[in-house]
This record gives structure tokens, C-alpha cells and sequence, in this order.
């Protein structure tokens, strides 16, 4: 491998790791703050990149403007779905929303292949779709662009969880829920924010995924398995470590789809996925203090 | 909580009748426990043991005509009921007896329908010789998913074997002895139609039957009680001195192993096996549906739930293209929107599924 390839590899690799944290933002939030698996993350992730697909292709809205779009209409859906179906599974046990959520993906994936059929689709990113070169380096704008929000939401999320008292409200109902009711936080209505902030996370991920790789609706599992690697790599409660291990996934991917044929990739990441599983045994927390 | 009741014969004449000659507080509480129990059921209400698995097996003997009797595409029908009971008692045993959800019972399934197929194009084994190995190589592919997810708690297993369907595929499509995506054929010799849905139909039936024997002596013994004590409380178990993640992985190899089995058939069935068809996520799906709507954790829930979930997936998947709401044209496929939306309600509100509710009234006399 020559210096450039090297190089090459790296920044692909970077770019396309600040995709996947963009992936596992939403699932680590309702996981980590309401404890939540939410199994049609990525049937929601899939959902969004679709309407996405709609609005810029065949509505031809500016490819940047129609993102926040996006993403404010599944913050709307968030909050429907949590008033209909995820408030009613918050105390029950975990196979009873384990169960729910499945139907919830299931019927998700449907409606999107009812709409929009199985056709594997990209998004024509009008201006966006340039390279940048430097020296032998070739540097996709999209991927710039997509990296660089990624990050900005990083940033933000991490800001307001940390730097603000709603953030501190939030992070106390992470712990417990039950003492943070009593000491007078509206753990009902930060639940239904958060939940509908995980589901604009993933429609994100959703505008994402379509601005750089091409998609179709049932095969949104796989990045399902994605995200979830990048969850359980990078533990919960922390922004920072979500990225870093979508940088980690990310290089992994580039270097081995460089080094090996490309369906490798698929036992490199499932393997990581195992190992990951069998280190991290203290539960999906990330912590001793919340298995108790 | 489903209270595993009804299933033990309790020592009621005892109770109801205590010796008046012994006195002291342990006789006041039989007296007091006897009466409780006479005032929150009516005598005679309470089915013998022996009922259950008695019509079970009558409707499995019953069953046995109607590959001769009934038309043609019934039986086929019939015969892909029998084939997700089989794949459904399987799931229950970790999912519905254990608490472990299962949501990629395909994986399984897959390996099951590969192994025959190969065996079959390459060896020229017939159904029945192919079905102990097919049974063996998805429990083999189970060990690991259940070794890497079992001995860790909540959602790890679940996440993991729905996100394994897609490997499977990927597994499939890119090795050249299983096809690739040419996919395998597999031959089977039979006189005419009717004799080869007959044979199928027979085999299926038997696989039911035997499955349902297993769900329920393991519903009997120690390691079904091991497996509902993990579903209520893993670290009460735990404590008590149940080896959880032996169990759960027993249950998993077991489940496994079934859902291989019906996999041998099916490839014979279907004649030609390729990736994406044989790694269909629906049978994920249909396998947890089955078990919820019939009833989680009982050996009746999978044979009530199969036959509920296949004739409904055969009416929706007949009815639904001839509806013209609006004057529009609904593609067939809209079928899983409703059983997802399905699963969703029962999940919510009928947790106990179609077997739980005719047991409502024994439910609540144990919980005195």
C-alpha cells in the first residue's frame, strides 16, 4: 500500500466513521436515557433517508435545506409515537418492548416498501456532488459536508447535556427515573423530548445515509448492526465515545475493504461485534450502577 | 405474570379435608389456605392434566386423513401451518419459556434448508437421511450467536439475531458450494402430485407432533421451570442455583435444532433454493407472531398460533389486492404492515395470547 492509498484510506475511512456515529446517535440516546432498545431504529433511519430521497430528487428542494426538514417532521412523528405506543412500554418488561418495537420496524419497513418499493436508490446531490483533491487525495463533498454536521450535532448534544440544567435533568432521569420525578423533574415530559430528539437523530442518520451511500428499505438492518456495534464499542453516557467508535468502525471498514475482497468486510464487523459482546459484559448501561 | 399452574396436580383433598386433631398455627393456616382456595374457584372447574395432551394428540391423529381427503392447495396450506409450528414450538422454548427473543429464528431455519439441499444436489440424499444433519448444522450456527449474547442480560440476543439474517445472506450469496446466487435444486421422486403433498404433508405432521411432545415434556421438567424462572427474574434464579446461561443455551440449540428440521423439509418442498428467498426475514417474523398471538411460554400457544397466523397471512394475501380503497391498487405485500401492527396489540394488551384467555379464570384462582 503506497502513501497515497494509505491517505486515501485513512480519509475515507474518517469520513465514513462520522457517518456511522451519525447512524448510532439516536439509538444511543433512548438507549442510554430511557433504557429503551428501540429495534426500528434503522426502519426509521431507512424512512427518513426515503422522504429525503422524495424531497430532493423529486422535488428538487436544495439538498442542506431539505436535511432540517427532515429531521423536524420525525421530530413530530417522535412525539406521536411516543404518545401512542412507547408511553405505554416504559414500565413494562423488557420482552413486552422488546416485542413492540419489533412490530413498530416491521410495519415501518412495510409502509416504506409499500411507497417506495425495493429499488435500491442514491440521492443526486446537485452542487454537493464534487470531489476535492488534494495532491493524489480525492475528498468527496458530500461526505464533507455530511462529516462536518455530524460533528456539529456531536458538539451541541454534548453541550447540552453537560452545560445545561434540562441537559442535567435529563442525564439525572438517565439514573434513576423514579428519584428524578421526585425531585421535580417532569421525567413524563422530558420523555417524550427525548424520545422524539432520538427519532430527529435518526432521521438525520437517515438524510445521512442518503447523501453518501446508496439504500434501500429492506435492508435496513445491517445498519441496524451498525449502529448497535457503535453503541455497545463505545458504551453509553458519552457523545465523545460514540464518535470515537464510529471513527474506529469507520477505519476498520476502509482498511479491511482495501486489504481484503469486499465481503469481508461483513465478517470483520460481525466478529468486532462479538468481541465487543463478550468484553463488555457489565450490561448494555456501560455502567455497574445501572444493571442494579 | 402467568403463574405455572393447573400443570401439577395439587394436593387439594388434603387441604380441603385438614385432620382435626392437629392443632397449632401450621393446621390454622391449611384452614385458612383451604378456604381461600374453596371461595376463589368453584369446584370442578379445573381441567385434568391429562386433557390437554390427550386432544392434542387426537387432532394430530385426526389430522393424518386429510392429506387424502381435502383439495389439493388446502393441503398445502395445511402443510405450511404444520411447518411454523414446528420453526414456532422451536422459538418458544427460549422465547416464550426463557424471555430471550428470538427475531432472526431464519438464521436457523436457512441452515437447515442449506445443509439439506447440499446433501441432496451434491450426495443425492433423500429427505429423511438429510433432516438429522440439517437439525444438527443449525444448532451448530446457533452455538455461537448464543455463546456470544447468553450470558449477558437484557436485549444483547435480540439486537444480535436480527442483525445475523443479514450476514446469512451475505454468507450465502458469496460461497460457491451453496450456489451462490444461482442458488441449489434439490429433487425428490414422487408418482404424482397428490402423493408428493401427501409426503410432505405426513412428514410435516409428524415433525408438529414431535415438537409439540418435546415443548411439552420440557414444559414438565426441571429445565422448563429453570427457563420461567429466568423469565421472571434472571438473578432470583441465579441465586437459587440455576445455571442460567446453560439453560438458555440448551433452550437455544434445542429451538435451533427444531427450526433445522422443518428447514430439511421445506427444502424438498420449495425445489429450488436461493439467498434472499430462503433468508426471508418473514418466517423471523411469522415464528414470533405465532407465539405471541397463540400464547408465550405453552405448548398449545404455537399449534393455536400457527394455524391463526397462516390462514390469516392466507386470507390478507387473497383479500388485500382485491380491495380498491380510494380506487387504489394495494400491492399484496401490505400484509406485514398488518402483521406488524398486530404484534404490536398483542404484544400491548393480550400479553398472554389466545391460550390466555381461556385461562383467565384458573389464573386468578392462584392468586390467593
Amino acid at each position: 500500500m503506497s502513501l497515497n492509498e494509505f491517505m486515501q484510506t485513512l480519509v475515507n475511512g474518517l469520513l465514513l466513521g462520522c457517518v456511522y456515529a451519525a447512524f448510532a446517535l439516536g439509538l444511543s440516546l433512548v438507549l442510554g436515557i430511557l433504557g429503551l432498545v428501540n429495534v426500528a431504529h434503522s426502519a426509521i433511519l431507512v424512512l427518513a433517508a426515503l422522504v429525503y430521497w422524495q424531497l430532493v430528487n423529486g422535488v428538487g428542494l436544495d439538498p442542506l435545506l431539505a436535511i432540517p426538514l427532515v429531521v423536524a417532521a420525525f421530530f413530530l412523528a417522535g412525539t406521536a409515537l411516543e404518545s401512542t405506543i412507547v408511553r405505554r412500554i416504559e414500565r413494562e418488561p423488557n420482552t413486552t418492548a422488546l416485542l413492540v418495537f419489533f412490530g413498530t420496524m416491521v410495519a415501518i419497513e412495510s409502509i416504506a416498501v409499500l411507497v417506495w418499493t425495493t429499488d435500491t436508490r442514491t440521492v443526486q446531490p446537485a452542487y454537493l456532488d464534487t470531489v476535492w483533491r488534494f495532491g493524489q487525495v480525492n475528498v468527496p463533498v458530500s461526505r464533507v459536508v455530511t462529516a462536518a454536521l455530524t460533528l456539529v450535532l456531536l458538539g451541541g448534544l454534548h453541550l447540552f447535556l453537560t452545560r445545561t440544567l434540562t441537559g442535567a435533568a435529563i442525564r439525572g432521569m438517565a439514573q434513576n427515573r423514579d428519584v428524578a420525578a421526585m425531585v421535580g423533574i417532569r421525567v413524563r415530559r422530558l420523555g417524550i423530548w427525548v424520545f422524539a430528539a432520538g427519532t430527529a437523530l435518526a432521521a438525520f442518520g437517515g438524510t445521512v445515509l442518503a447523501l453518501v451511500l446508496p439504500f434501500s428499505p429492506q435492508e435496513h438492518v445491517r445498519w441496524l448492526a451498525w449502529a448497535f456495534l457503535i453503541v455497545i464499542v463505545g458504551g453509553l453516557g458519552s457523545t465523545r465515545n460514540t464518535l470515537l467508535a464510529g471513527l474506529l468502525v469507520g477505519l476498520l471498514e476502509a482498511f479491511v475493504g482495501v486489504l481484503l475482497p469486499f465481503q469481508y468486510v461483513y465478517f470483520v464487523v460481525y466478529t468486532l461485534l462479538v468481541v465487543a459482546l463478550l468484553a463488555r459484559r457489565e450490561g448494555l448501561g456501560g455502567s455497574q450502577a445501572r444493571t442494579i | 405474570m402467568a403463574t405455572p399452574t393447573g400443570k401439577s396436580p395439587e394436593p387439594a383433598a388434603e387441604v380441603t379435608r385438614p385432620d382435626p386433631g392437629a392443632g397449632g398455627p401450621a393446621a390454622a393456616d391449611d384452614i385458612a389456605l383451604a378456604q381461600a382456595r374453596a371461595t376463589a374457584a368453584p369446584t370442578g372447574r379445573r381441567i385434568p392434566a391429562w386433557v390437554g395432551p390427550a386432544v392434542a394428540g387426537a387432532l394430530f391423529l385426526v389430522a393424518i386423513p386429510f392429506a387424502i381427503t381435502l383439495r389439493l392447495d388446502i393441503v398445502v396450506t395445511l402443510s405450511t401451518a404444520l411447518m411454523m409450528i414446528v420453526v414456532a414450538q422451536g422459538w418458544n422454548l427460549l422465547g416464550g419459556y426463557g424471555g430471550y427473543l428470538n427475531f432472526g429464528m431464519v438464521v436457523f431455519f436457512g441452515t437447515g434448508v442449506y445443509t439439506a439441499a447440499w446433501l441432496n444436489a451434491n450426495l443425492g440424499w433423500p429427505m429423511l437421511a438429510t433432516m438429522p444433519l440439517a437439525a444438527l448444522a443449525a444448532a451448530v450456527v446457533s452455538l455461537p450467536v448464543g455463546l456470544a449474547t447468553l450470558r449477558l442480560r437484557g436485549s444483547y440476543f435480540a439486537i444480535l439475531t436480527l442483525t445475523v439474517t443479514f450476514l446469512a445472506q451475505i454468507v450465502a450469496l458469496n460461497t460457491k458450494t451453496l450456489g451462490g446466487a444461482n442458488g441449489i435444486y434439490t429433487t425428490v421422486e414422487a408418482s404424482s402430485p397428490r402423493r408428493l403433498a401427501a409426503g410432505f404433508y405426513w412428514t410435516l405432521l409428524a415433525l408438529a407432533a414431535l415438537a409439540t411432545a418435546v415443548a411439552w415434556l420440557v414444559q414438565r421438567a426441571n429445565f422448563g421451570h429453570a427457563l420461567r424462572a429466568i423469565r421472571e427474574d434472571e438473578d432470583a434464579a441465579a441465586v437459587l442455583g440455576v445455571r442460567t446461561s446453560d439453560v438458555k443455551l440448551r433452550a437455544l440449540l434445542l429451538g435451533a435444532g427444531l427450526a433445522g428440521l422443518a428447514g430439511s423439509v421445506y427444502a424438498f418442498q420449495t425445489g429450488y433454493i436461493e439467498p434472499a428467498g430462503t433468508f426471508d426475514f418473514s418466517l423471523s417474523l411469522d415464528a414470533v407472531l405465532i407465539c405471541v398471538i397463540g400464547g408465550l411460554g405453552t405448548w398449545q400457544g404455537p399449534l393455536i398460533g400457527g394455524v391463526i397466523v397462516v390462514l390469516l397471512e392466507q386470507w390478507l394475501r387473497t383479500t388485500i389486492p382485491s380491495v380498491h380503497p380510494f380506487g387504489l391498487n394495494i400491492p399484496p405485500e401490505a400484509n406485514r404492515v398488518v402483521l406488524g401492527l398486530l404484534l404490536v396489540l398483542f404484544a400491548l394488551y393480550v400479553k398472554r395470547g389466545v391460550v390466555g384467555l381461556f385461562r383467565q379464570q384458573r389464573g386468578r384462582r392462584l392468586n390467593v
